[in-house]
């Protein structure tokens, strides 16, 4: 059973994610800001992340630098407010994350994107 | 040029006029002097010959008086003395008298002939001369025999016999030679001017500087003399060696008598006249001269000043025109009439048009809006300048500059107005960087707001999607769910649309052949266009047009505007894409046939969020400019209802510099 945290700090988007995945047949963990994702990749080790960008006290990105000092190398979505452009996308490109994804999303999509991440049949 | 022939054009005539002035005077002054002086020495020869010709017939009457003829006839020559003394005693010039037989022997004299009577003077020149054919003789220069002894001439006549034929005797008249001076008081000779004369053989008979009763001076050395010897007459200046002096002398043979007499007056003071005149005339035109080369001068100065002026005219026209060219911004100078005097490169450069072609021009045709530019220059003559008055300048090929126009009145001299002073600043860069900056806070803005309303959007997107999840057998709800999904997914695309549209931005440039982009695009769409009955028809041009651009943007414009013309096209039609090279800039063309814009909506093109679709937003064209603009290009749209649409695009080729 493949472990994915979703980290927003939107709450009813984590909530909708985790209903969702959860249907889909992942254990999933929530976060509301970075630090907590960072905990709960201490602790829980997920096989795959979705992560927003914009969020207090500590940021995608600070997620993702938070990641590479603890040597973690998980597949990461990024779920953007779309208010991150190009500049942003090249960000995550250097930070080797290849998959964004712009609010409003379709679940199916994200469903889709998860499972080729995690190399596992789509099985729908 | 003209400087450096002045002077001698001026100088040369007076110089020429002065030498033959001076010539024809020296020449003139001469003729005069030579002729006075001749005129002097034919007086002086009338004198002497009217002398000589007196003692002559004195000479001849005495020697026919019946008394002398009677004695000498009957040589009663012891008789005659008496009679001989009365003469002597009469004419106080007459030295002696005395007569000789036919063959020169004294026979009686008076005074002091006593030692004499009886000897034979043939051998003198007079008896000589009477002898030769018994006629009177008027002798050469001698000194006499008889005492006191003086320098004299004879006069000689022969006393003829009563028969007429023989010769009874010869009459001498012993002449003292101071009857022939005292010539200062009789005749004006001139300063230092004298006569000498020469008898026969050219001996001095009167010359005052020698003492008639000194040595007997022979002048046959003379030039004069011998001329004088040779019965010639002239004038001229002559040296005598004998005074070795230089003189201009007149000189004539007295007739009859083989004498000469020559006037003479030494140079320097026969030519003071002469002289005077000369030196008059040299004072005159070395005047003249001063006159002229002052004149010279002023005019070569003149000249200088005019040339001065117009090289100043010229370097002043020179430097206006430079500065008129330094300008980066236009300048233009309008006549009263309102047309077009004067432009610099920036002006031709703005407007596409030469100078030539702008000269002459009235000034308004020259922006979009003639009336309102007319409107600015009226002000200017009204105000004397306008600041800041905002124009648009037309390109010949159909661009526009956004400008600020300063100007002002310029006048004559005379302070009245002339024309209009006008300097255009092009403020494309200005409104640019507005706009750049406007977009700018406007990114930030939407950013801002793209970030807070997606997140709401995509709860209710995902609530939504996660409800349609759940088993609902209702049709209605299940619809109503889907319109909420979609209607997330189209707020967050024109969101999206929002943000390229407020930051426009360069993306990955580089060099693309427009071809190319065109070409990639045409392979997406053409299919699914030819479902729609609607044909492409390319028209490229022949050579590359490359341009430096994202090609991702390029390809965005190209699908937007194709995209454009389709929904135009309802029932089907055609899209002409053509490609130009235009001077500096690739044009593309992309028309349609479709149902064409209206003015009032052309005019709308350019305002957010204005659409006539169904379902548009009105942003595409928005992002269109905002891409072109990026990369310096240009967009219009030209449209007629019921024709169609053509939308053209001008954009920098790239420079191979």
């Amino acid at each position: 059973m493949p472990k994915i945290l979703v980290v927003d700090d939107e709450e009813k988007i984590t909530a909708h994610l985790e209903k969702f995945l959860t249907k889909k047949g992942f254990t999933v963990f929530t976060a509301g800001n970075g630090e907590q994702a960072l905990e709960i990749i201490d602790r829980e080790v997920p096989d795959l992340l979705v992560l927003d960008e914009r969020m207090p006290i500590l940021n995608g990105s600070g997620v993702l630098s938070g990641m590479a000092q603890r040597k973690v190398n998980i597949p990461v979505i990024i779920i953007s407010g779309s208010a991150e452009t190009q500049e942003a996308l090249d960000r995550f490109k250097s930070m080797g994350c290849q998959d964004v994804l712009f609010k409003p999303i379709d679940l199916n999509i994200i469903f889709e994107k998860i499972n080729k991440k995690l190399g596992r049949d789509t099985g729908s | 040029m003209i400087k450096k022939i002045i002077s001698p054009i001026i100088i040369v005539p007076v110089i020429v006029a002065g030498l033959f002035s001076f010539i024809w005077t020296k020449q003139h002054e001469t003729e005069e002097i030579y002729a006075q002086r001749k005129s002097i020495s034919s007086l002086v020869n009338i004198i002497v010959k009217d002398n000589l010709d007196k003692l002559v017939d004195l000479c001849k009457i005495v020697a026919s008086r019946p008394m002398v003829v009677g004695l000498a006839s009957a040589g009663k020559w012891d008789d005659l003395p008496g009679y001989l003394y009365d003469i002597s005693k009469q004419f106080a010039y007459i030295e002696g008298v005395f007569v000789a037989d036919k063959d020169g022997t004294i026979k009686a004299g008076v005074p002091g002939f006593g030692d004499i009577v009886g000897k034979n003077f043939a051998f003198r020149d007079w008896y000589r001369g009477v002898s030769k054919n018994w006629q009177a003789y008027v002798s050469e220069v001698y000194p006499r025999a008889n005492q006191p002894q003086y320098n004299i001439i004879a006069i000689a006549a022969p006393i003829r016999a009563k028969n007429g034929r023989d010769i009874a005797g010869i009459l001498v008249f012993q002449i003292r030679l101071d009857i022939f001076g005292g010539w200062e008081g009789r005749v004006d000779l001139g300063k230092g001017g004298f006569v000498y004369i020469t008898d026969q053989k050219g001996k001095i008979v009167y010359h005052p500087k020698y003492p008639p009763q000194g040595q007997i001076i022979d002048f046959n050395s003379v030039s004069t003399v011998q001329r004088l010897l040779k019965e010639q007459g002239g004038v001229g200046v002559i040296y005598n060696p004998v005074e070795k002096v230089r003189h201009i002398t007149a000189y004539e043979p007295i007739d009859n008598y083989g004498w000469g007499i020559a006037v003479v007056q030494p140079v320097e003071f026969a030519f003071a006249v002469r002289a005077a005149a000369l030196r008059f005339i040299l004072v005159i035109y070395i005047l003249v001269g001063c006159l002229v080369m002052l004149l010279a001068y002023f005019i070569k100065r003149n000249i200088s000043i005019v040339e001065k002026s117009e090289e100043e005219l010229r370097r002043a026209n020179a430097y206006n025109r430079s500065l008129l060219e330094a300008s980066l911004d236009p300048l233009v100078t309008i006549g009263s009439d309102g047309r077009i005097t004067d432009v610099n490169i920036a002006t031709e450069k703005i407007t596409g048009c030469s100078r030539q072609e702008l000269i002459g021009k009235e000034f308004s045709e020259y922006f979009t809006e003639p009336k309102k530019a007319r409107e600015g220059y009226v002000e200017v003559f009204r105000q004397g300048f306008v600041v800041n008055y905002p124009l648009e300048v037309k390109h010949k090929d159909g661009r526009t500059t956004p400008v600020l126009y300063n100007a002002s009145v310029y006048k004559n001299d005379a302070g009245d107005v002339i024309g209009v002073f006008a300097a255009a600043r092009d403020i494309t860069e200005r409104k640019r960087a507005e706009q750049s900056q406007r977009l700018a806070q406007l990114g930030q803005l939407v950013a801002v707001v793209a970030h807070e309303v997606n997140n709401p959007l995509m709860i209710i997107s995902s609530a939504a999607q996660l409800s349609l999840m759940e088993e609902l057998h209702n049709n209605e709800v299940e619809g109503n769910l889907k319109d909420i999904v979609e209607q997330c997914e189209r707020a967050k695309e024109i969101i999206h649309r929002f943000l390229m549209f407020s930051r426009p931005s360069k993306g990955k440039v580089k060099e693309v052949d427009l071809r190319d982009v065109l070409e990639n695009v045409i392979q997406i769409i053409e299919h699914q266009f030819s479902l729609d009955n609607i044909k492409i028809i390319r028209n490229y041009y022949a050579s590359r047009l490359v341009v430096e651009v994202d090609d991702q943007q390029m390809q965005e414009v190209f699908m937007n505007l194709l995209s454009n013309a389709k929904d135009a096209m309802a029932h089907g039609g055609q899209i002409f894409i053509s490609t130009f090279k235009d001077g500096g800039h690739a044009r593309i063309e992309i028309r349609d046939t479709g149902e064409g814009i209206s003015e009032e909506n052309l005019k709308k093109l350019s305002q957010p969020f204005f659409t006539t679709k169904e379902k548009g937003v009105g942003l595409g064209l928005l992002v269109c400019n905002g891409i072109i603009q990026v990369y310096g290009g240009l967009i219009k749209y030209e449209s007629s209802l019921g024709i169609g649409t053509t939308v053209i695009i001008s954009l920098p080729l790239e420079r191979k510099d």
